[in-house]
């Protein structure tokens, strides 16, 4: 029987599982099976992820949550198989790049039109006014109302390292050492390919049965998988030039387009359509 | 919506929390046992709904729900037992609101508590509910538009994934909410019962012709009403963009399938050219040279290819109801038309687009003018699907390609290449991940 490895996580464990089920060394010699921890729900654990299902489960990347243990984990934990060995990781997130974690009374009825809520543009979204002057004053509102970001910043960098504190592998240092040259997030929890290498690297070479050969060889194969790929870049979100500017991060371009699902819109187009809170094509 | 309301510093309801409140950066917290709110009003006549997304202060065992008791003076308006976060709405009294700027109103909230008598908090204050955001409704609805009432025309578009596109498209313009919805019946795949349902009330019926199979547009066509009109379309193909070609079995004999990973094949579009340099064993830079001088050497007549696309094209138009042939020989320099051989660009979709919207019965229900307008807005930073191939730098050149740079990068999936990674990943067949 092929000895499978079980992430829990979130959609950051699809990627994990979708990059490592393309690596061809591998072929034969494990699975990959997720169970998104951010979607489980209590019919799934008798459903889906019973006996059967956990029956090959040699080792599980667990990405762990601060605060008390969630009734998932838990059940996750009930039904492993007895000597599994368990990697636990921490999520990838960041609160810090503003202002895309505020409030909007649209996602009341329509939550998943625009997911990332931007309070400033939607207390715009009932000003009557043409496209210029509608951005000229969303730029005026968030440079008045920008919060302090360096203290966001030392927020989530005190997140990292609680997770950290309570994994396996540690993800604090690479995310502070790599954020301000490279983009490692697209949203407050969608990230770029970096990521996903750094930690299915990092998992690999700590799962028991893939030896240091083996995880080399994938570690060459992760390369080749990611070196053009976008990450989870289905939705991101725009960098505004003043989070830019104050957080001093390196790579930002003001002439970058921002997928979001089936376009590419520029800061103003995505801004303007987020205000009027337009339809787009997936 | 006629109004947004945002609670917190980062908000726009700042004077408006008169007493009551413990406000953060993107929310207010309601504290004690009352608070009071000065809600902005528009000022006119019509009725209004306040909605409010709120979450209350739970704690399992010792305060399981925030009850809120909302009033205007002495009127009671609303009265809610909050056991989780979510929306609630309060409507507005008219004879409290018309012709009025602001209303002030009183929350009561009387199962306030403090978190460090309940739980390992060390926060004192009394707080009850948190305030996210709210907003005013209107009478026209929660969307903000208005409902047409009337004859809903209902329709069918039927083929593969970019009808599904146009499908999108046309239900996502403005003008055609509650005027006209469309159905996509993928014509890939047998009828289920659901699309027999939508062929049995479509007024309308709209088939790509080069798509599908043969016996399940038959089908289609044998489950629509008898007064149903039903039109035809083509959504043409290229191969004059060399030297990528469609499916050709036997072209490179690495393009097998791989179950789990790759079907058809890791690279679905034959390079002939390309195939031939896939046992060399040199450095990238001598192998594409290699390939460019291949290139050269045994380039094709592509005015042929593209003289025998457009033949084709015109032959599309001569068995279908909507021509778009012209459109594309047209167009085919000054906008990126295909992505690869059998995928349309934005371009073509967005054309086929307005003119089906400016066909019968779609035309009867919505002006063909705002519906195009409508139509440019929605599409615009449209990329189509997520398979682009490169287009060689010669043929670009040759075609005088307006849309074309030497330093586009083509998507593929996930990844996004240069024209010439694309083509030594292919060389060396180098696996990708979607």
């Amino acid at each position: 029987m092929t000895r499978s490895v079980l992430i829990f996580a979130n959609c950051q464990g699809e990627e994990l599982r979708t990059t490592a089920r393309y690596l061809t060394c591998l072929t034969g010699v494990t699975d990959f099976k997720w169970i998104a921890s951010h979607k489980v729900t209590d019919a799934d654990w008798a459903m889906r992820y019973g006996p059967d299902f956990m029956a090959d489960v040699a080792v599980v990347w667990e990405q762990v949550e601060s605060g008390q243990e969630s009734a998932h984990r838990a059940a996750l934990h009930r039904g492993l198989p007895k000597d599994v060995q368990i990697i636990r990781f921490p999520p990838f997130s960041a609160l810090c790049l503003w202002p895309f974690s505020g409030n909007d009374p649209r996602q009341a009825t329509d939550p998943t039109r625009y997911p990332w809520p931007d309070s400033i543009a939607a207390v715009l979204a009932t000003e009557d006014l043409p496209d210029n002057a509608m951005f000229e004053r969303y730029l005026e509102i968030t440079a008045q109302r920008m919060p302090d970001l360096e203290r966001r910043l030392r927020f989530d960098l005190a997140r990292w390292r609680a997770t950290d504190a309570i994994a396996d592998i540690k993800v604090a240092d690479w995310v502070e050492r790599n954020f301000r040259a490279k983009r490692l997030f697209y949203t407050a929890g969608h990230v770029t390919a970096e990521p996903t290498r750094f930690l299915l690297n990092q998992l690999l070479s700590r799962t028991a049965f893939i030896d240091g050969a083996l995880a080399a060889r994938a570690a060459l194969e992760i390369e080749v998988l990611l070196r053009y790929h976008a990450g989870q870049d289905f939705e991101c979100v725009p960098l505004h030039p003043l989070v830019a500017e104050r957080l001093a991060l390196q790579f930002h371009d003001p002439n970058r387009l921002y997928r979001w699902h089936g376009h590419e819109w520029t800061l103003r187009q995505y801004i303007l359509r987020y205000i009027r809170w337009a339809p787009y094509l997936d | 919506m006629e109004a947004a309301f945002v609670f917190g510093h980062v908000g726009n309801l700042g004077g408006a929390l008169i007493s009551g409140w413990s406000v953060e950066e993107g929310y207010a917290w309601a504290v004690g046992k009352e608070s009071l709110l000065s809600l902005p009003l528009p000022g006119h006549d019509g009725g209004l709904t306040l909605r409010l997304a709120v979450h209350p202060l739970i704690y399992p065992g010792v305060r399981p729900f925030q009850r809120l008791i909302l009033s205007a003076g002495d009127e009671e308006i609303g009265s809610f037992t909050l056991t989780k976060r979510g929306p609630i709405d309060v409507p507005l009294p008219p004879h409290l609101t018309r012709g009025r700027r602001d209303i002030l109103l009183t929350l009561r909230h009387p199962d306030a508590i403090r978190p460090c008598d309940a739980g390992d908090s060390r926060d004192t204050r009394e707080l009850a509910i948190c305030f996210h955001s709210g907003g005013l409704l209107g009478s026209t609805g929660p969307g903000g538009a208005a409902i047409v009432s009337g004859d809903l025309c209902t329709g069918i578009m039927a083929g593969g994934a970019d009808v599904a596109s146009l499908v999108d498209i046309v239900n996502k313009l403005p003008s055609a909410r509650g005027r006209v919805e469309v159905s996509f019946i993928d014509t890939r795949r047998p009828l289920d019962s659901g699309s027999r349902e939508d062929a049995r009330r479509a007024r309308f019926c709209w088939i790509q012709s080069n798509m599908g199979l043969g016996g399940v547009r038959d089908s289609l066509r044998g489950a629509l009403a008898p007064d149903c009109l039903v039109r035809d379309f083509a959504i043409p193909t290229a191969r004059a963009l060399w030297p990528f070609l469609g499916p050709m079995p036997g072209t490179d004999t690495r393009a097998i399938p791989e179950p789990g990973r790759y079907a058809p094949a890791r690279y679905r579009y034959p390079d002939r050219i390309a195939a031939g340099f896939a046992a060399y064993n040199l450095t990238d830079d001598v192998v594409a040279l290699l390939y460019e001088n291949a290139v050269r050497e045994q380039m094709p007549d592509l005015d042929a290819l593209l003289a025998a696309d457009i033949a084709e094209w015109r032959m599309l138009d001569q068995r279908n109801t909507l021509g778009i042939g012209g459109f594309a020989s047209n167009q085919f320099t000054s906008e990126r038309l295909f992505l690869a051989p059998m995928v349309p660009g934005p371009a073509l979709l967005r054309e086929i687009a307005k003119r089906l919207v400016a066909s019968p019965p779609i035309v009867e229900a919505l002006d063909p003018a705002v519906a195009a307008v409508e139509i440019d807005a929605l599409m615009e930073g449209f990329g189509g699907r997520r398979e682009e191939l490169p287009v060689h730098p010669s043929v670009a050149a040759h075609f005088n390609l307006a849309w074309w740079s030497a330093d586009l990068r083509y998507r593929w999936h996930g990844s996004r290449r240069t024209g010439t990674e694309y083509i030594m990943d292919y060389i060396r067949w180098a696996p990708w991940r979607p």
